[in-house]
Formats: C-alpha cells, sequence, structure tokens
C-alpha cells in the first residue's frame, strides 16, 4: 500500500515533468548525515521477564546515507517541492521518507545563489514498523552549470524521531527480542550534507 | 601482513602524490565523491585527456545499512586516462575514462564487519562532464584487486582475497569536482 502510493505519487510527478509544466522543478539529492545526539526511550521486557524502561541521551554518533528525488514548483525566491528517497537515521532505522519541502533563494530567479532550505516529513520504515517523522534545517549555494542543469551544495541539521526495531538490555547486555519491546523511540539529531542537482 | 610492508604501502599511496607535486605538477581541483561503498574528499591533478586522483575515503561497508557503527577509513591514488571525447551544449564536455590507481586502508571485509588491513589494486570506468562553470560531474564503476587482513586478535590473524572490492563493482558512484 505504501510503496504503491510511493510509486504514484512518482509516476504523477514524473508525468507533469515530461509535459514541460511551467516553474516545475525536478532533481536528485544525495549525501550523508551524521548523527551526533539521541535521545533514546524504550520499555521493554527482559529475558526475565521483567518489565524494564530506559530513557538516556546518547552522543554516540553513526555515519548515514541518503538519497532521493524530489519535484515541485519553483515561483519567485521560493520552491515547493516533494522529495522522496531512501534516509538512513541514527544506527538501526532505514527510512522512505517522503518530505514537503520549502527552500527561499536570496536571489530573485533562483537560478544561482546562497537559500534557506526546509523540509519536513513522513518515513516509512524500510522493514515495516511504525511512521516516523523527518526534518530539516540548512543552507544552500546553487551554482548554474549549463541553461538546464544546476548543482546545489547543502549543509544542515536533521531532526528525526524514529521506533528502533533493535534494543540492547543495558542490564544484560543482550539484544531484545522484537516481540518483547514495549515501546521504543529515539529523537535523533544529525548533521547533514548534500548535494543536489537540479534538471 | 608484516609492519614493513604496511609501511610501504602507506608510503607508496603517499609518495605517489608527492611524485606529481616533485614534478611541478600542483592540483587543479578538489571534490567529494559519494556511493553506497564509500565517500571521501579528493584533489586532482587534470591534465585535460588524463588526471591523477589523490583520495581519503570513509569506507562504508555495512555502515550504511546499519549493520556496522563506525566507517573503514582508506587512501586512494588513482590515473584517468580519457578515451572518448564529445563536445556537448554550453561549453560542457563529456569524457569516456578508464584506469589503474592503488588502494590501502583498515577497512571491514567479514561478515561481523570486523576491520583489517587492505591493499589492492584499484580500477575504474565512467562517463565525467565537465562544465563551462568549474564543475565536473563524474559517474562510474570501480573495483579493487588485493588482500585483506582480518584481524581477529593480536594472535590470531588470516589474509585472503579483499572480496568486497569485487563483490561492490557495481555499486555506482559519482563525484563532485569543483576546479581551481
Amino acid at each position: 500500500m505504501r510503496r504503491s502510493a510511493l510509486v504514484a505519487i512518482l509516476v504523477l510527478l514524473g508525468t507533469a515533468a515530461y509535459a514541460g509544466t511551467p516553474g516545475l522543478v525536478w532533481g536528485v539529492s544525495w549525501g550523508t548525515s551524521v548523527s551526533f545526539a539521541s535521545w533514546d526511550r524504550a520499555s521493554f521486557l527482559t529475558a526475565d521477564r521483567y518489565l524494564a524502561e530506559t530513557d538516556e541521551i546518547n552522543t554516540a554518533g553513526h555515519f548515514n546515507g541518503f538519497i532521493d528525488a524530489y519535484m515541485g514548483i519553483g515561483t519567485g525566491r521560493n520552491e515547493l517541492t516533494i522529495n522522496a528517497g531512501w534516509h538512513g537515521a541514527g544506527g538501526s532505522a532505514r527510512l522512505f521518507p517522503v518530505m514537503l519541502g520549502w527552500n527561499w533563494f536570496r536571489n530573485a530567479d533562483r537560478t544561482e545563489g546562497l537559500f534557506i532550505r526546509t523540509a519536513a516529513g513522513a518515513g516509512f520504515p524500510e522493514n515495516g514498523g511504525k511512521l516516523c517523522g523527518l526534518a530539516d534545517l540548512g543552507l544552500g549555494i546553487r551554482q548554474r552549470l549549463s541553461r538546464r542543469l544546476s548543482i546545489d551544495y547543502g549543509i544542515g541539521l536533521n531532526t528525526s524521531l524514529v521506533h528502533p526495531d533493535r534494543l540492547t538490555d543495558p542490564y544484560s547486555g543482550n539484544i531484545v527480542n522484537k516481540e518483547d519491546i514495549r515501546s521504543s523511540k529515539s529523537l535523533l539529531g544529525a548533521l547533514k550534507m548534500s548535494i543536489r542537482l537540479n534538471f | 601482513m608484516t609492519a614493513c610492508a604496511k609501511t610501504y604501502l602507506l608510503m607508496l599511496t603517499v609518495l605517489l602524490p608527492a611524485v606529481n607535486l616533485y614534478a611541478g605538477e600542483r592540483p587543479t581541483g578538489w571534490g567529494t565523491t559519494f556511493s553506497g561503498k564509500a565517500t571521501g574528499v579528493y584533489a586532482v591533478i587534470d591534465r585535460g585527456e588524463s588526471a591523477s586522483y589523490f583520495s581519503i575515503l570513509l569506507d562504508l561497508r555495512g555502515t550504511i545499512a546499519g549493520k556496522a557503527r563506525n566507517p573503514g577509513i582508506k587512501t586512494l591514488y588513482n590515473i584517468e586516462y580519457c578515451f572518448r571525447r564529445w563536445n556537448l551544449a554550453d561549453g560542457a564536455v563529456a569524457r569516456f575514462f578508464a584506469g589503474p590507481g592503488l588502494s590501502i586502508g583498515y577497512v571491514s571485509d567479514t561478515d561481523d564487519y570486523r576491520k583489517g588491513y587492505m591493499a589492492a589494486l584499484y580500477g575504474n570506468m565512467g562517463l565525467r562532464f565537465s562544465f563551462a562553470s568549474n564543475v565536473a560531474i563524474k559517474l562510474y564503476l570501480s573495483g579493487e584487486f588485493g588482500f585483506h587482513m582480518d584481524m581477529k586478535n593480536s594472535y590470531d590473524t588470516s589474509m585472503s582475497i579483499y572480496k568486497a572490492g569485487l563483490k561492490d563493482i557495481l555499486y555506482p558512484e559519482i563525484s563532485i569536482t569543483y576546479r581551481f
């Protein structure tokens, strides 16, 4: 169902791009993110069948990557886009996000220069599970490569709320069985560096 | 791999770009590369129909998939030769390239993502698009053939073919170079 919806959105956007809709912007972006902090809360049954709860802030980083395609409308200094792709978040969450993005450019024609980029949306976990949330805030610089092609260099912060299904029991050091997890939430902060090609 | 061999290989990947510098060649640009298997930065000496690259890369095997906690690290020196060239619109030029190189690093090659030393011959091929605005975009495939030292502990080490270098050949890679 989720995949069908994602495919339907991409086909619709692809059709619009192919039809050459005025003001239409589209492209691909990729990059890396390094999570620098997470607030993890979980409750689960231990191997001894005791209910245990954890609530801790971790600063252990994790290196991740992401790739997505976007499409939207550009008018004046603003660009409104829908982004969809694949994101890694933290140590175990791998998501298919669908995000709504808004970029605001310093230059009125959006062809070059500095811009502020924001995006927020939902992420569908790769292995099923609960819906996650993602949000981005950052700065970008756009450089024109040719009449039809430009490149954006971006840096920013990413926050995601995920539901990890791989927990370690801090008392025994064992991995908790998935069926013994009662609740699990992790709020992650990450530094995100991206490159985007705009067609 | 003995400490002597490791030192020799490390010196080789550092010395090869040093030879370029000694020969009076200076980096003409820098860039960043990304793929599912590695990401990093590099300096490039671009001579038009050939280019030398010195890269420092994070080996992402297992990291992006969430199976390994920390990435490995490797250095790479490679040369690319242009075999075909097409002039495109707006002053852009496309080139088909391929070339050899040498990579060494501290990366994982086992199912449990344990790190160990690696040394390999490197080869790549792909397309480089150079634009009038000092930016070049490169799409390519690369592979490595060499050896990996699996270090279970200081008493139990074994050496084998570096399997990831061959298995991950079909991972597409993309890099962006900014020319000075």
